[in-house]
C-alpha cells in the first residue's frame, strides 16, 4: 500500500516538474512581447504617452494626464496595463450613436430636465468626454496616492468630483457625493463611474462577468444585440413601486461585484458602498458597438412612473416622479488579479478575501445537512353559509414535523435540518408581522413544539423558525411603505397567464424600515422562551427597499443598514441563523443559506453560467440549491446540487396539500412528504459521503469540459465531474454515465 | 506522461460529443400554469424546459438566415428552413447540423434565370420531395423538383374567384397522401384552396365557420335603424381566414385561426371539411384568463400555427404572448411554454413549430434563430399516461398517474385519468370518487349508473324487504288512524281549512274557494306565510349543498348567503310589493295581508318539487334527469296556477285583469331592481370621481 502511494507521489511529482518546465520555457519564450507591449524596460514601467505617474506600489503604478483626468493602471506582476478609457478608441468604427463617446468617457451622467418630470419615460445622457474634456471643463488635481478629477458638464451644469487612489492591493474609485452640483434646470439621476475601465476591443479574447443570479460570463464580442443594454440593479428593483404587469422572471443580483476577465490577468470591480442604489450595466461587442465592458452605475435619484386613470380610455395617462436627491458614500474597489482564461475561481477568491478581511466572513463549519422546508398552516378560506372567513389548516403540525425529521434522519443516516414555516399566529406565511413567537395551538402548541425541540437536539438535527420581519397582508397603515406617488406600495401576486394582478388575493405590504429593528426586537424576546433552536428570516437578508412617506424617508442603503443592524442583534442572541438566498451584506450573519441561486437569468447575452455565488461561500457558509421537487427538473437540481457541493431542499407538508390548488400556496406542489420521501433517501444515501467530504471545502477550480460535463474542485483534492447530457461520457479511465457524476480524489471512498 | 495523454484524450472525446441541441439550462423565465375547473390559472410543473436558440453559425451555414418563416422535418433525418430573406432553402440533419442548401430555382422559361421568393412565408414537401413554395409577395405558387428547378406555377384560379377582387397571398400550403395541393391565402376566406396534382383548381376547403352570436343579432336589429352609409362603414360579418394548417398521419387536416372565437379556434377536419375535433368540458383553446385590460388595449390568444405529432398531442403556437400550448387529442391541455422576451425560452417572432424526437422546436423570424425545448420527466410521463388512456391500455395506468399526481398535486388530470382507469376496470366506486376529485360530471353520472345497478342486482332482497316493511308500517299506521278517526279523508281536510298552519294544504287543493275564504273570514296568516318564505330559502340552500354530484353544477365554496337570500326572499318582497303598487292603479281589492298569503301560500307545489328534486338527484343518473324537469314543471305550472287564481280571488280582477295585474308586477319589479342599480351606479362614480380629483389634486 506504502509502496504505491510513494510511487504515486513520485509520479505526480514528475508531472508538476514537467508542467512547471513548460509554463518557464513558455513565459521564457512569451517574455520579450510582453515587454514590448508594455512598455516593460529594464524591470521599471514607462507610463503611456504624457501620463504622469501619481502613484506606485508593490504591485502596481497609476499614471494619469494631468489634463483629462484619464488614467492608466499598470500592474507589476503581470505586466497588463488597464485603461480608463480605451486608448484605441478613437480609431474604432464599429461603435455607433452615444456608445462611440461613451466608451471614451469616465463618466456617463443621466439626468432629467425639471421641467419634463411628469412625463418623463426615460433618462437623457451626458458624458464626460464630450462636455467635459472636449470643452476643457475637467479640473484634475493630486491627492495622496491619486488624483481629484472634477467633471464639469457645462451645458447641464452638473459637477462630479471622484477621486482615483491607489490602495495596497487595488485601485479605488470614489464619487463625491456630497460635492456634487446639480444644474438648474435638470436633475442628475444617475452616474455610470469607468463605463469602460479595462475594455476589450473587438479584436481581444475574454470575457465579463456579471453576477447575475449565480453568476454569468459575457464572451468578448459575441454578437448579442439586446433591445436594451444590460443594466441591472443590484439586490434587485426597488419593492417600493406599483407594478401592474409582471411577465418575464429574472434572477436577482445578490453580490455587488462585476469584473472584466482576460487571459493573464483580470479586473475585479467590487462596490464596497452605495451598491443598494447601484446598477450594473454591460456594453458587450456587436453590430454598433466596438467595445466589452462592464461598470458600475450609481442612481442618486430615482425615477418612478405610474398609469392614472386606468378605466378610463379617454384621460389614461403615464405620470412620473423623481425622488429627492439619496446621497450615499459611493466607493467602487477595482481589484487586477492574476488569472487564467475564463477563471472565475480567482475572481472569487479575491471577493472572499475581501470579505473576510474587511467584513468578517468566517468559516461557520456548519454540520452539513438534508434541508427540509415544513410547512405548519396555512390560512384557507372557509366557508359558513357562504360567508367566507379565515380557516387555519394544518398541513404538518408539530408531532408529524417530529415523524418527518425522524425518519428522514433514520433512513439517510444524516443529519436534517428542518425550517418551520407557519409555525406561529402572527408569521403565518406573512399574514401579520411576527411581533410574538407563540406556537400554534392548532399544530399542537408550545408543549408540542419544546418536544420536537428537544428530540430534534437527542438525535443531532437542527430545527430553526421562520420569521419574516418584512411582509404582512394585514396590519397598521402607519407601518407600510409608501411609493413615491404617497401609495401603499402593494406587493400583488400576478396571473402566470395573463400577467396582471391578481386582484383576488390580498396583497403583502412591506414594514417601513424605521420599524425594522422594532419588531425584530419583540420578535427575539418573545422567541427567548425557546432554546436549541435556530432562527430563520428568509426575507431580511434578501430584500431592499426604499421608503418615502412623509416624515418616514429611506433611501434603499438606509434600510440596508437597519436589516444588517437587525441581523447583527439577532446573531447576537442565537447561534444559528438561516436565511434565504442572501445578498451579501447578510450573508455575513448565515449559518445556513437556503435557495443559494444555481443559475442566471438567462439572457441571450449571456454565453455560459458559473456558480460564482457558490464560489465565494461554499466551505464558509452552508448553501442548499432550491427546492427539489418544485424545480424544473428534479435530476437536472440534484446535478447543480452536487457540482457545486450544496446541499439538498426539500419542501414538507404531512397532509395533502392538493386543496391548495388554486390558492396563493399553489407553489408548494408535490410537498407532500410520503410522496417524495423515497426520492429524498435514494439521492441521501448516495450524495452524503461526499457531501460530508466536501461541505467545509471551498471551491478552487471550475471547468467546463463540454456544454454538459462540467468539473469542479474542492480545496481538498476532491474533484466531481458532473455530466449533466443524455448520453454517457468517458472520462479517463471512468466511464460517466448519463445524468450522473464521477468523484475523482476522494481518498475515502 | 499517459495519464495527461489520456485526459488530453478524453478532452478530445466529450468535445467531440457536443451537440449544439443541448446544454445546461434549467432556469425558466416564466412562470408555468394550466388552468384549473373554474377557468383560473393554477402554478404546475415545467413541462419543457428551454434550452438554447441555435442561430446560423450553430447551424453552420456562411451567409446567415435572413427572416425564415416556415420550417419542415420529414420524420426522418431532414430538416428543411425555408430561408425567405435569402431566397433559399436550408437542409439540415436533425440535430440541425448543415447538410445542404438550394439557393437558385431556375425559371421555367429561362433555365439559366433563378426564380426568387422573397417575402414567402410558407412552403411544404411532397413525398418525391418536390417543393411547394407559398411565393406570397408575387401572388403565386412555385412546385420545383427537388433539386430546385421550377416545374410548375400556379397562379391566380380567377374563375373560382370571381366574387372577390382579393390577391391570391398564398401564405401557408399542403399535401395530403394523394398529392392535392392545399393552398391559404392571407385575403380569401372562402376556405382552403385545394388543387389537383397537376394544378388545376378542384374545389374550396373548410372555411370557418361564421359566429351567430348575439353580436350579430344585435347588428341585425341595428341595421334596421341605421342609414346606408352607417351600414357601410360597419364590418361585414365574413368568415376569418385561418392562419395555418397541419395534416396528421391519418390524413385529417388541423386548422387554426387568430380569433378568439372558440368554434374556429383549432378545428380538425375529416376529407368532407367537417369538424370532427372531440373537445372536452372547455371548448376554448388558448389564454381562459382576461388582462383586465380596456378592450382596444387588451390581447388575445392569437394562434399562428399547429403541430400534431404521431401521438396526437396537438401543439399550438400563440402569437399574442409568444407562447406554445400542448393538448391532448380531445382538447385537453396538458402543459404551456414560452413567451416574448431576451431570456433562455423567450422568442422576438415566432413563425412556425415542430417537433423532433419529443423536442419541440420554434423557428424564429426576426431573430434568425430556432430555439429548442426538451420535454422533462413530468411531461413525458403525461405523454406516456395520456397515450395509454388513449389506445385503452389500462395495464400499470394507475401507476402513471399516480406519478404525475406526485409530481403536480394542483392538477385535476391524474383524478381523471384514475376514474377511467377504474371505471374501466369495473370498479365503479372508485371511478366515482376520482371522477368527483376531477369535476367530470357526466363521467360521473356513467360510473354511477353502473354503480347503481351493480348495487341493485346485489341487495334487490334487502331493498324489497324494506320496501315491503315500509308498505306494512304504513298500511298499519293509516288503518289505525281510520278506526280513531272515521272519514278521516273529509276530517284531514277539514282540519287543514279550520287550521292557520295548515291552510296552505287547503288552498293547493281548492284555490278559489280557500282564497275567497281567506278573503272574506281573513283565515291569512303572516307567520305562516313568513315561515314559508323561509323555508323556500331553507330549501334553495339545500339544494345548493346537498343536489346530487352529477346535477349540482356549484361549488360548496361558490355559495354566497346574501345571493341566497335575495332570489327568494328578496324576490318574494319585490313581487308582493310590487303587486301591492299595482292593485291601487288597477283597482284591485286585495290588501298587502291578502297578497302576501296569496304569494306565499301558492309556493308550497313548487318547494315540494325542489325538495323532491333533491332527494331524486342522488339516485338518478344524467339521463334521467328528464324525470326531475317533469317534477320542476309540475311544481312550476301548480304553482303559477294557484298564484293566478288566488290573485283573482282576492283582487277580485277578471282572468285576463290578473294576468296584466301579474304581467304589470313583473315590470314592477324589474323597473325596482333598475332603479336600484341605477342609484349604486351613480354613487359608484361619484366615489370614482371624487378619488381621481383627490388623485389628480394630490400628484399634480
Amino acid at each position: 500500500m506504502r509502496g504505491e502511494k510513494v510511487l504515486k507521489k513520485k509520479k505526480t511529482y514528475r508531472i508538476f516538474s514537467l508542467v512547471f518546465l513548460l509554463i518557464i520555457a513558455v513565459s521564457v519564450l512569451e517574455n520579450p512581447i510582453y515587454a514590448q507591449n508594455n512598455n516593460l524596460e529594464n524591470g521599471s514601467y514607462i507610463p503611456y504617452d504624457g501620463y504622469k505617474t501619481v502613484a506606485d506600489n508593490k504591485l502596481f503604478s497609476l499614471s494619469a494626464d494631468m489634463e483629462t483626468g484619464l488614467f492608466t493602471l499598470y500592474q507589476k506582476e503581470t505586466g497588463k496595463s488597464w485603461h480608463s478609457t480605451p486608448i484605441d478608441a478613437e480609431n474604432d468604427k464599429i461603435s455607433k450613436g452615444p456608445v462611440k463617446t461613451n466608451v471614451r468617457s469616465q463618466i456617463v451622467a443621466e439626468y432629467i430636465y425639471r421641467s419634463d418630470e411628469s412625463h418623463a419615460e426615460t433618462t437623457q445622457s451626458a458624458n464626460s468626454r464630450s462636455e467635459c474634456i472636449n470643452s476643457g471643463s475637467v479640473k484634475v488635481e493630486q491627492v495622496t496616492n491619486g488624483i481629484r478629477v472634477t467633471y464639469c458638464f457645462e451645458t447641464v451644469g452638473f459637477e462630479i468630483p471622484v477621486v482615483y487612489t491607489l490602495e495596497s492591493d487595488y485601485l479605488k474609485a470614489e464619487i463625491e457625493t456630497e460635492k456634487i452640483k446639480e444644474g438648474k434646470d435638470s436633475y442628475l439621476m444617475a452616474i455610470n463611474l469607468l463605463p469602460a475601465f479595462g475594455a476589450g476591443n473587438s479584436e481581444d479574447d475574454g470575457s465579463l462577468f456579471v453576477p447575475d443570479g449565480c453568476g454569468a460570463l459575457i464572451h468578448f464580442n459575441n454578437g448579442v444585440s439586446m433591445k436594451q443594454q444590460y443594466d441591472e440593479y443590484v439586490y434587485g428593483d426597488d419593492l417600493a413601486q406599483n407594478v401592474d404587469e409582471k411577465s418575464n422572471l429574472t434572477e436577482t443580483i445578490r453580490l455587488p461585484v462585476f469584473a472584466t476577465i482576460t487571459s493573464g490577468s483580470s479586473l475585479l470591480g467590487v462596490i464596497t458602498e452605495g451598491a443598494a442604489l447601484s446598477s450594473i450595466s454591460v456594453i458587450n461587442g456587436n453590430g454598433s458597438c466596438g467595445y466589452n465592458a462592464v461598470s458600475a452605475k450609481l442612481h442618486i435619484r430615482q425615477l418612478n412612473t405610474r398609469v392614472m386613470f386606468a378605466n378610463n380610455a379617454k384621460n389614461k395617462r403615464a405620470i412620473s416622479r423623481v425622488s429627492a436627491i439619496q446621497k450615499t458614500s459611493f466607493v467602487v474597489r477595482y481589484y487586477p488579479i492574476k488569472s487564467d482564461e475564463n477563471d472565475v475561481c480567482s475572481l472569487a477568491n479575491c471577493y472572499r478575501s475581501y470579505l473576510e478581511n474587511e467584513k468578517g466572513l468566517k468559516k461557520k463549519n456548519t454540520m452539513p445537512a438534508l434541508n427540509v422546508d415544513l410547512y405548519g398552516s396555512v390560512d384557507t378560506v372557509g366557508h359558513f353559509l357562504g360567508i367566507p372567513y379565515t380557516k387555519k389548516s394544518v398541513l404538518t403540525s408539530f408531532d408529524q414535523a417530529r415523524n418527518i425529521i425522524e425518519v428522514l434522519s433514520d433512513s439517510t443516516e444524516f443529519s436534517v435540518s428542518g425550517r418551520y414555516i407557519g409555525w406561529n399566529n402572527s408569521g403565518v406565511l406573512n399574514n401579520k408581522l411576527p411581533k410574538n413567537a407563540s406556537p400554534l395551538s392548532s399544530l399542537g402548541g408550545k408543549k408540542k413544539l419544546k418536544k420536537l425541540i428537544n428530540q430534534v437536539k437527542r438525535q443531532g438535527n437542527s430545527l430553526s423558525l421562520e420569521g419574516d420581519m418584512l411582509y404582512f397582508r394585514s396590519g397598521k397603515n402607519s407601518n407600510s411603505v409608501k411609493t413615491i406617488f404617497g401609495q401603499f406600495a402593494l406587493q400583488y401576486d400576478y396571473l402566470p397567464s395573463v400577467f396582471v394582478t391578481n386582484q383576488n388575493r390580498t396583497p403583502l405590504r412591506l414594514l417601513t424600515p424605521g420599524k425594522i429593528s422594532e419588531i425584530t426586537n419583540r420578535f427575539l424576546k418573545s422567541f427567548s422562551q425557546f432554546t436549541d433552536v435556530g432562527i430563520s428570516l428568509s426575507t431580511l437578508g434578501n430584500t431592499c427597499y426604499s421608503e418615502y412617506a412623509d416624515g418616514r424617508e429611506k433611501t434603499r442603503e438606509n434600510q440596508m443598514q437597519i436589516c444588517v443592524e437587525a441581523l447583527g442583534k439577532v446573531s447576537k442572541e442565537i447561534n444559528s441563523i438561516t436565511l434565504e438566498a442572501t445578498n451579501d451584506y447578510a450573508a455575513l450573519y448565515a449559518d445556513r443559506i437556503l435557495n443559494a441561486p444555481v443559475t442566471s437569468s438567462g439572457y441571450a447575452l449571456f454565453d455560459e453560467d458559473v456558480p460564482f455565488y457558490q464560489m465565494v461561500f461554499h466551505g464558509y457558509i452552508a448553501l442548499s440549491v432550491p427546492a427539489m421537487i418544485q424545480s424544473a427538473e428534479i435530476n437536472d437540481n440534484f446535478l447543480m446540487a452536487v457540482s457545486t457541493g450544496s446541499e439538498l431542499l426539500y419542501t414538507a407538508s404531512y397532509n395533502s396539500v392538493a386543496f391548495l390548488s388554486g390558492t396563493r400556496y399553489d407553489g408548494i406542489y408535490g410537498s407532500e412528504f410520503s410522496m417524495w420521501s423515497q426520492d429524498a433517501i435514494d439521492k441521501m444515501q448516495k450524495y452524503s459521503g461526499l457531501l460530508k467530504n466536501i461541505s467545509n471545502e471551498t471551491i478552487i477550480g471550475y471547468t467546463s469540459l463540454s456544454n454538459e460535463v462540467f468539473k469542479t474542485d474542492f480545496e481538498n483534492g476532491v474533484s466531481v465531474i458532473v455530466n449533466y447530457g443524455n448520453s454517457e461520457v468517458k472520462f479517463k479511465e471512468s466511464i460517466l454515465p448519463a445524468k450522473d457524476y464521477l468523484i475523482i480524489g476522494d481518498d475515502k471512498k | 506522461m499517459k495519464k495527461i495523454l489520456i485526459t488530453f484524450f478524453t478532452v478530445i472525446v466529450i468535445m467531440g460529443m457536443v451537440i449544439p441541441v443541448s446544454a445546461v439550462e434549467s432556469f425558466v423565465p416564466y412562470k408555468t400554469y394550466e388552468y384549473n375547473t373554474q377557468e383560473e390559472s393554477v402554478t404546475a410543473p415545467v413541462g419543457y424546459l428551454p434550452q438554447n436558440r441555435i442561430y446560423s453559425d450553430d447551424i453552420g451555414l456562411t451567409l446567415s438566415l435572413n427572416n425564415p418563416t416556415d420550417m419542415i422535418f420529414d420524420g426522418k433525418d431532414t430538416v428543411y428552413i425555408l430561408d425567405s430573406g435569402n431566397s433559399r432553402i436550408v437542409i439540415t440533419d436533425k440535430d440541425l447540423h448543415y447538410k445542404t442548401s438550394i439557393d437558385s430555382f431556375p425559371s421555367l422559361s429561362d433555365r439559366t434565370v433563378s426564380e426568387k421568393f422573397t417575402g414567402a412565408r410558407g412552403f411544404a414537401i411532397d413525398s418525391e420531395g418536390n417543393f411547394y413554395i407559398a411565393d406570397t409577395d408575387k401572388n403565386r405558387i412555385i412546385i420545383t423538383s427537388p433539386s430546385g428547378e421550377v416545374e410548375r406555377i400556379i397562379t391566380r384560379p380567377n374563375n373560382a374567384l370571381q366574387s372577390t377582387d382579393s390577391p391570391f397571398d398564398v401564405t401557408k400550403i399542403l399535401i395530403d397522401k394523394k398529392g392535392r395541393i392545399y393552398a391559404i391565402a392571407q385575403s380569401i376566406n372562402l376556405g382552403a384552396m385545394v388543387f389537383t396534382p397537376d394544378g388545376e383548381f378542384s374545389n374550396f376547403f373548410g372555411s370557418n365557420e361564421i359566429s351567430t352570436t348575439s353580436d350579430i343579432i344585435i347588428n341585425f336589429i341595428k341595421r334596421k335603424f341605421m342609414t346606408k352609409k352607417q351600414i357601410a362603414g360597419m364590418q361585414k360579418v365574413t368568415p376569418v381566414t385561418f392562419s395555418n394548417f397541419c395534416i396528421d398521419d391519418d390524413g385529417f387536416i388541423y386548422t387554426v385561426t387568430g380569433t378568439t372565437d372558440e368554434k374556429n379556434m383549432v378545428r380538425c377536419l375529416n376529407f368532407a371539411g367537417k369538424n370532427i375535433l372531440k373537445n372536452s368540458s372547455s371548448n376554448a383553446f388558448g389564454d381562459l384568463e382576461w388582462d383586465r385590460k380596456l378592450s382596444e388595449e387588451s390581447v388575445k390568444t392569437s394562434l399562428q400555427d399547429i403541430f400534431v405529432d404521431s401521438s396526437g398531442f396537438i401543439n399550438l403556437l400563440d402569437s399574442a404572448r409568444g407562447r406554445i400550448f400542448q393538448y391532448s387529442s380531445d382538447g385537453r391541455l396538458l402543459t404551456e411554454f414560452g413567451l416574448y422576451g431576451e431570456q433562455v425560452g423567450c422568442f422576438n417572432s415566432p413563425c412556425a413549430i415542430m417537433e423532433i424526437d419529443e423536442k419541440i422546436l420554434v423557428l424564429d423570424s426576426v431573430e434568425n434563430c430556432i430555439h429548442t425545448f426538451a420535454p422533462t420527466e413530468y411531461i413525458r410521463d403525461i405523454h406516456t399516461a395520456v397515450s395509454k388512456l388513449r389506445d385503452y391500455k389500462f395495464e400499470g395506468s394507475l401507476e402513471s398517474w399516480e406519478k404525475i399526481l406526485h409530481k403536480n398535486t394542483n392538477s385535476t388530470f391524474p383524478y381523471y385519468g384514475m376514474g377511467l382507469t377504474y371505471d374501466a376496470k369495473g370498479d365503479y366506486a372508485s371511478a366515482m370518487k376520482y371522477f368527483k376529485l376531477a369535476d367530470e360530471h357526466e363521467l360521473y353520472s356513467n360510473s354511477f349508473a353502473q354503480y347503481r345497478k351493480s348495487f341493485l342486482q346485489t341487495h334487490y332482497l334487502q331493498i324489497i324487504g324494506v320496501i315491503l316493511l315500509i308498505a306494512t308500517a304504513v298500511i298499519i299506521t293509516t288503518s289505525i288512524y281510520r278506526k280513531k278517526h272515521k272519514d278521516s279523508a273529509f276530517k284531514g281536510m277539514q282540519r287543514c281549512e279550520s287550521s292557520s298552519w295548515l291552510y296552505p294544504f287547503y288552498t293547493l287543493f281548492h284555490p278559489v274557494d280557500g282564497f275567497e275564504q281567506l278573503k272574506e273570514k281573513n283565515k291569512g296568516s303572516y307567520s305562516v306565510a313568513v315561515s314559508i318564505v323561509l323555508i323556500w330559502f331553507l330549501i334553495e340552500t339545500l339544494s345548493f349543498f346537498r343536489t346530487g354530484f352529477i346535477f349540482n353544477v356549484y361549488r360548496a365554496s361558490d355559495y354566497n348567503f346574501i345571493v341566497s337570500l335575495f332570489q327568494t326572499v328578496g324576490v318574494f318582497v319585490l313581487f308582493t310589493v310590487s303587486n301591492w303598487a299595482i292593485s291601487t292603479l288597477f283597482d284591485g281589492k286585495g290588501r298587502l295581508k291578502e297578497i302576501v298569503c296569496v304569494v306565499a301560500y301558492s309556493l308550497v307545489p313548487l318547494l315540494v318539487a325542489k325538495a323532491i328534486n333533491v332527494v331524486l338527484s342522488n339516485v338518478l343518473s344524467v339521463n334521467e334527469g328528464a324525470f326531475m324537469n317533469i317534477v320542476s314543471i309540475l311544481g312550476i305550472v301548480w304553482t303559477a296556477l294557484i298564484l293566478l287564481l288566488g290573485l283573482y280571488s282576492v283582487h277580485q280582477y277578471s282572468v285576463s285583469g290578473t294576468v296584466i295585474s301579474i304581467a304589470v308586477s313583473v315590470v314592477g319589479m324589474i323597473i325596482i331592481i333598475f332603479l336600484g342599480i341605477l342609484f349604486y351606479t351613480l354613487i359608484q362614480q361619484l366615489l370614482d370621481f371624487i378619488a381621481s380629483l383627490g388623485d389628480e389634486l394630490a400628484l399634480r
